[in-house]
């Protein structure tokens, strides 16, 4: 991709990530435990563990920290489905195509070379 | 199912299983590593740690992946799944090593950033072959999406993000895979010869999404097939009693209103609940029932069976609906009970098809 967009999308993800540090602080001193019985007593190596996750997702957390629990949906296990049947009939279509492409169209091989046994002068 | 977080709930197989992952990857990697030295001695250690952690990481995936279809396809595959998390996770941590190393080796002390670099390379000519095509992006889309899973494979986030969005997260696996077998076929597949490398990545990757489809039809197949019309206004016919075959203790999926719901017969009792467990949407129908509660398959959550309610002190709740045998069949309420309403359940004898 171009210089200029790279260094804009690792801008961003350097933003993002550093909003979800300044988050996390926060999080593990206030929200965790409002968010989460099993939280508030958490082991420190659980707080550990969950933290990259925190600074990750941020903006998810601190709207279920504003609004409250996920709700539940009836619908959800059926809709996944469907979503991972039309994902793998995707990959299924596409990945060999694209194997079979980048294995046609892969440079000819081109002869090895070899430096020629050329005796050195002595160095002076 | 947890009173308080802690960073893993250590049980003697989850024991077992991590030092079995662990030994064979030592073992594994020990043996490709001394393979590959002796065909070719000046193989460097970085050429050593980026070609391995690269195999290892691609084999683990691959593995990781047939899990889930080999499960649904055929139940003794099912204790793969308990641990398979842990699974996630190490692989996660051998990409990460990968790709943090070949950004150093290969796009660092140069005259841009190192990402800057990795992420805009491409000495792709117009007209040329692929050699050169930037594949180091889908390399780097795969390892964020396989970091973000293994950030969020604790409990804690299948109870804070819900089941559903948890679940709809972890799908980009496939949106990851893709992205792998591209930064492969674009990158190392054009540079290297051997026609086993080939074999590696095409068997797999047919084996593979070979188990997803055929998994995804047979789901697809009960999703589809048709309800029966009852006379009882709002209700699904799912069956003869006799046809049903049910043994006290143990579940039967069935579909009422386009939803899977699981069925078991209780102390004589039929009782009918939402058929995914709210931990990671496992097929409560496939269970059993211990301690006097609907067990889980996958991960031995447990509800009761007459309010769908977990055992205290834990709190979660699926929805059950409302069981009733007329002539012999068995109707079950499209609609869900009110969350955590307490029903006796329709009365059979315990020797299926005989209504009490």
């Amino acid at each position: 991709m171009p210089e200029p967009v790279a260094r804009l999308i690792l801008l961003l993800a350097g933003a993002h990530v550093l909003c979800g540090a300044i988050f996390a602080i926060a999080f593990h001193a206030r929200g965790m435990a409002r968010l989460d019985d099993a939280a508030r007593d958490g082991s420190a190596g659980f707080r550990v563990l969950v933290t990259p996750g925190i600074v990750l997702l941020w903006p998810v957390l601190l709207r279920r920290w504003m609004s409250g629990p996920a709700p539940v949906r009836s619908s959800g296990p059926r809709t996944l489905r469907a979503a991972h049947r039309v994902l793998v009939q995707a990959l299924a279509m596409l990945l060999p195509l694209l194997v079979a492409a980048a294995l046609l169209a892969r440079a000819p091989e081109s002869p090895r070379q070899s430096l020629p046994d050329v005796p050195h002068a002595p160095i002076r | 199912m947890s009173v308080r977080h802690v960073a893993v709930q250590w049980t003697p197989l989850k024991r077992r299983t991590d030092a079995l992952l662990l030994g064979a990857l030592a073992a594994g990697l020990a043996a490709w590593a001394s393979i590959s030295v002796a065909r070719d001695p000046q193989l460097t250690a970085e050429t050593l740690i980026l070609r391995g952690t690269a195999l290892a990481a691609f084999a683990l995936l691959h593995v990781i992946l047939a899990i889930g279809p080999l499960a649904r396809l055929d139940a003794r595959f099912l204790p793969l799944l308990y641990n398979r998390r842990h699974l996630g996770v190490a692989m996660a941590l051998l990409a990460l090593v990968h790709g943090s190393f070949a950004t150093i080796q290969f796009h660092a002390l140069g005259d841009r950033p190192a990402l800057v670099s990795m992420l805009s390379a491409s000495r792709l000519a117009v007209g040329s072959s692929l050699a050169g095509a930037p594949f180091e992006p889908f390399g780097a889309l795969a390892l964020v999406v396989l970091v973000l899973m293994a950030a969020t494979s604790h409990d804690f986030w299948l109870k804070n993000l819900g089941a559903f969005t948890w679940k709809a997260l972890h799908l980009a696996v496939f949106v990851a895979y893709g992205a792998i077998v591209a930064h492969v076929a674009l990158g190392a597949l054009q540079s290297e010869r051997s026609p086993l490398l080939a074999a590696l990545v095409i068997f797999p990757m047919a084996g593979l999404l070979g188990l997803h489809v055929a998994a995804a039809r047979r789901e697809a197949r009960v999703d589809a097939a048709p309800a029966l019309a009852s006379e009882r206004a709002g209700f699904d016919d799912v069956g003869a009693l006799a046809d049903l075959a049910l043994v006290e203790g143990r579940g039967r999926v069935v579909v009422v209103g386009g939803r899977r719901l699981a069925l078991y017969l209780a102390e004589g009792r039929l009782h009918a609940m939402s058929n995914a467990c709210r931990h990671q949407g496992g097929p409560l129908g496939e269970g059993r029932i211990v301690d006097g509660c609907v067990t889980c398959p996958w991960h031995g959550w447990q509800y009761r069976a007459q309010d769908g309610c977990s055992p205290p002190p834990f709190r979660e709740v699926v929805e059950t609906h409302r069981v009733v045998v007329r002539d012999g069949r068995v109707l079950i309420e499209r609609a869900p009970l009110p969350e955590a309403t307490r029903s006796e359940g329709a009365p059979v004898t315990a020797r299926a098809g005989e209504a009490a």
